[in-house]
């Protein structure tokens, strides 16, 4: 019963997003503006819909409502209460509805914080974000429906959630990097606002600014977490793996941050205003694809959802319609928003110019990487071949030491023009000061020069101290230090942030070891200046899995820890799944995987020391919570 | 110069569309083309309950459908009752094609719900399966008197399945004897 | 020069430079790390200690482990041709017998193909889309 209310409330968000979606052509027809009003609350209609829908899913999954094929396929009457919830996006159609959720939530937010603007601009944002939002409902209820009946006779146990899945990391991965990907549907809805009511100006750039940083800031909490998950999960130690689904988020991450930054401009100086549009564009579009990518099966990906042409050619539309339609609006309309100025190329128009080549060239070399393999296939008549993670790393260095010389570097920019006796003086500065710090840190830490710890910490040491430098030289006082850094706590917090996270990765792949060996109980085993002894297994029981353990001793200096390395067998499913024993520690982590039993007593095991590593996502937390912070500065300003 | 700059966006979109659309399609006639009107492939492999060996030559009682199963596949469960009922009404003959299953699991789980099938054939690793290019449970195909296969459905064998795709073809080939 | 115009000629040659750049690491990149999908049958058209990946079905009863280390070793099989394959590790979680697997690493001079990676999907009822299409090929 509470699946078909379920069922019922998605056909009627499905037709109230239509007319909200559509209304504006009907304004246009008959020029009453009746129909620019209803739009508002339409739109909010259609959150409360989805929302209750999402409702009646998550209730039928909490009462084990196993004649909906979605559950049966998903759940089990012995998974934990709290994974019973998750389970409701643990798989492709109930994601659908998470996504639909989290974009209404976006859109109703938008109308909340724009209530008193421009009547006609509000309601073409709106009515763009309704059609996005009437997409995918007709997506999800034609090819997806969550509230499927398994009819007539329904199972009495359900298949269980994926053990993977069985994860709390997990469980709020989704519905963070949703919000990110949705989220750029709202700059996206502003530009093709502003490209038709012709209005572009400081106050339009400063709330696409809002939205992109609010989008860019779940975006990059959603790729730490899918990081951070992968890590413990899936029991070797990687982190990232240049895996299609990952740079199907990267992408958008990237697009997103050159639109923020681009947005800056647009906002103090009019400028880059149709470039901020298509940027807006793109990275919605990103956005789109990597859906599409997901869930079409054209790529292998150890994430791939489903393998479903017919719903691929689905998805494929909507991304048509989207991206050539506001492209053609571009194409036609965008050559109303000249921007005039000049500036110096030692300035910070140039300087935020060169970001945004660089972070799009990236962003575009990295989709193409991911697409590569399909257009091989299509040249080469079926061959299949996958591009490897080195593609990605060489490719990526150069841009990311282009980047963190660039931010250092930035700072000290002024608008149109800088005075090049001050620039050159504050750059040598600097420079002076980084290069003591560098050959510190490398000899004081790790007691040899290392080109890739020299460049880690290169990178690390200029954005610090270009950060830090530049803030000294905003104060004239001591004591405005304080106010100069509240001021612009959003930037520091997410550029500092960016330097944690390029130091991370440059130790931990300079400086990860790793040995699998094999273990008598009581050996040891000596990996650098680790010891790692095994001590002990034991068998026992969780909720809805049985477990081996193994009891790890891990000996460095003056620590001494034991850990637990696992394999659980899951009762429902079969499935066997690693659980890795991880000692994290401020330098770094140390990293043990059972294996399996090799004969009379001996195990093996997987160790590894993975230093530096927590920064990484340390740093890019400090990026999401400095791009939060500048988001939401924003909305007190409307 | 700026408004060609201008479409190049665009442009280049809509050249990356009707590729993944060309890609896209290919992949849809890949899945479906298979087998249509070829005969059906030769395997040996063993029965389900009783563990001898079955060849295509064992598939006497045609025309006769061939449903994939097993006993992890949730959506199969669905369409079970309609096969019963098509071997309860004598209507056509089935034969299974116990895919990726445990067998001890399979043989338990027809004695509880049922068994509309002939025999099933036992298809541990799946080798009969990828012949036939079956991507997943349930499928179901129609193989006519001379042993060539007819049509393939992939999803629930429904009433309205049936009659859609297979009734009609079943009894053309039942006019087509006379 | 006109100033405008000098500003363009540095953002068209930022852009230019940036695009040169990338696609000069593109194609480095691209040469030198696609990794070729064979099935078992395919492999005579392999280069003998090239690093590809091979992908089939592990063959009942044909996992031998060495006693105490970790080394092990499976033949993979596409139903018309086997593969023997030697890995020195711990295995994934999901491997096992007639289950699709994808490994990576070089054939060597015997024949037999040592692996640094062994790669199984996170469904077992999923067949990776290659070793279907592949398996599906042969017929």
């Amino acid at each position: 019963m509470i699946a078909e209310i379920g069922h019922l409330l998605l056909i009627g968000s499905l037709v109230t997003s239509f007319l909200a979606g559509f209304s504006p052509l009907l304004r246009f027809l008959t020029k009453d503006d009746f129909f620019y009003g209803i739009i508002s609350p339409l739109n909010n209609l259609v959150f409360l819909l989805i929302f209750l829908s999402f409702v009646s899913l998550i209730y039928s999954f909490l009462v084990d409502d196993f004649s909906v094929t979605y559950i049966a396929n998903n759940s089990n009457t012995l998974l934990p209460v709290y994974y019973k919830l998750a389970a409701t996006w643990g798989a492709h159609e109930g994601s659908l509805l998470l996504w639909i959720l989290c974009l209404c939530f976006w859109s109703t937010s938008y109308f909340f914080l724009n209530r008193k603007k421009d009547v006609e601009f509000v309601a073409l944002t709106l009515s763009v974000l309704n059609q996005i939002i009437f997409a995918f409902i007709a997506f999800t209820l034609f090819t997806s429906n969550p509230f499927e009946r398994l009819l007539p006779i329904a199972p009495f146990e359900g298949a269980d959630l994926n053990p993977l899945l069985q994860d709390f990391a997990f469980t709020i991965h989704p519905p963070l990097l949703y919000l990110g990907y949705s989220g750029l549907a709202v700059p996206f809805a502003l530009s093709l606002s502003a490209l038709i009511s012709k209005k572009i100006d400081s106050i339009w750039a400063r709330d696409a600014r809002l939205w992109s940083l609010l989008s860019s800031g779940f975006l990059t909490l959603g790729i730490v977490l899918g990081s951070w998950w992968a890590y413990y999960e899936l029991g070797w130690g990687g982190w990232w793996f240049w895996d299609p689904v990952e740079n199907a988020a990267f992408v958008p991450w990237l697009i997103s941050v050159a639109m923020f930054h681009s947005l800056i401009v647009t906002e103090r100086r009019g400028l880059y205003k149709n470039w901020s549009i298509l940027l807006s564009i793109l990275a919605f579009a990103a956005s789109i694809l990597g859906t599409f990518l997901v869930r079409s099966g054209i790529l292998t990906s150890v994430h791939a959802f489903v393998l479903d042409p017919e719903r691929g050619v689905f998805i494929l539309a909507i991304f048509a319609y989207f991206t050539l339609g506001s492209l053609i609006f571009y194409s036609i309309k965008n050559n109303k928003f000249p921007g005039r100025s000049t500036y110096n190329m030692i300035s910070k128009e140039f300087g935020f110019l060169l970001n945004n080549i660089l972070l799009v060239i990236l962003a575009i070399s990295i989709m193409f990487g991911t697409l590569f393999p399909l257009i091989y296939e299509a040249i080469y008549d079926g061959e299949q071949i996958s591009v490897g993670a080195p593609y990605y790393e060489v490719l990526i260095l150069p841009f990311a030491i282009a980047l963190s010389f660039l931010q250092g570097v930035g700072l000290y920019l002024s608008w149109s023009s800088t005075r090049e006796f001050n620039f050159l003086n504050r750059v040598l500065i600097e420079s002076f000061s980084l290069f003591i710090i560098i050959s510190l840190l490398v000899f004081l830490i790790f007691g040899t020069l290392n080109w890739g710890a020299f460049l880690a910490i290169a990178m690390f040491s200029w954005i610090i101290s270009g950060n830090f430098i530049d803030m000294v030289y905003q104060s004239s006082q001591v004591k405005e230090l304080k106010s100069v850094l509240l001021r612009r706590l959003g930037m520091i917090s997410a550029h500092l942030g960016t330097a944690f996270l390029i130091l991370g990765v440059g130790i931990v792949t300079t400086f990860s070891l790793e040995r699998e060996v094999v273990l008598q109980k009581g050996e040891s085993y000596q990996l650098g200046s680790t010891n790692f002894v095994f001590k002990e297994i034991r068998e026992s029981k969780g909720l809805n899995y049985s477990v081996q353990s193994a009891g790890i001793e891990v000996r460095k200096g003056g620590l001494v820890d034991e850990i637990s390395a696992e394999k659980r067998s899951y009762l429902s499913s079969n499935q066997i799944m690693t659980e890795a024993a991880i000692k994290p520690t401020l330098l770094q982590d140390y990293y043990v995987t059972l294996g399996d039993h090799v004969g009379d007593g001996k195990w093996s095991f997987k160790l590894q020391i993975k230093p530096f590593i927590r920064w990484i996502w340390f740093g890019a937390i400090l990026i999401a919570l400095g791009t939060f912070v500048s988001g939401f500065r924003q909305t007190k300003r409307l | 110069m700026n408004r060609i700059t201008h479409y190049l966006p665009l442009i280049f979109f809509i050249f990356l569309i009707i590729g993944l659309f060309t890609f896209l399609d290919n992949e849809k006639s890949d899945l479906r083309s298979v087998l249509l009107d070829k005969n059906f492939p030769d395997f040996s492999l063993s029965q389900l309950e009783n563990q001898e060996i079955v060849t295509k030559n064992d598939l006497v009682e045609l025309p006769s459908l061939l449903n994939v199963w097993a006993t992890w596949c949730i959506a199969c469960r669905v369409e079970h009752p309609f096969l019963m009922r098509l071997r309860n009404e004598s209507t056509i003959n089935i034969y299974g094609l116990n895919y990726k299953d445990d067998r001890s699991k399979a043989i338990n789980l027809l004695d509880q719900i049922g068994d509309p099938y002939e025999f099933s054939i036992f298809d541990h690793e799946g080798i009969l399966a990828i012949d036939l290019g079956v991507y997943g449970a349930p499928e179901t195909f129609l193989i006519d008197k001379r042993g060539i296969i007819r049509v393939r459905h992939v999803g629930v064998l429904s009433p309205e399945v049936w009659e859609e795709k297979f009734n009609g073809v079943l009894n053309n080939l039942k006019e087509d004897e006379q | 020069m006109h100033p405008l115009r000098k500003q363009r000629l540095y953002v068209v040659l930022s852009i230019l430079l940036g695009t040169v750049i990338a696609a000069l690491l593109v194609f480095k990149g691209l040469s030198e790390n696609i990794n070729l999908f064979y099935s078992p049958s395919d492999l005579q058209n392999a280069q003998i200690n090239a690093q590809i990946r091979v992908g089939g079905m592990v063959r009942k009863d044909s996992i031998i482990r060495v006693e105490n280390s970790l080394r092990v070793s499976f033949v993979i099989t596409d139903f018309e041709k086997d593969l023997v394959v030697n890995y020195d590790g711990i295995l994934p979680d999901l491997f096992s017998e007639e289950a699709g697997v994808v490994v990576k690493g070089k054939i060597n001079e015997e024949g037999i193909f040592v692996a640094n990676e062994v790669l199984a999907k996170h469904d077992e009822n999923y067949m990776p889309p290659e070793v279907a299409k592949a398996l599906k090929d042969k017929k």
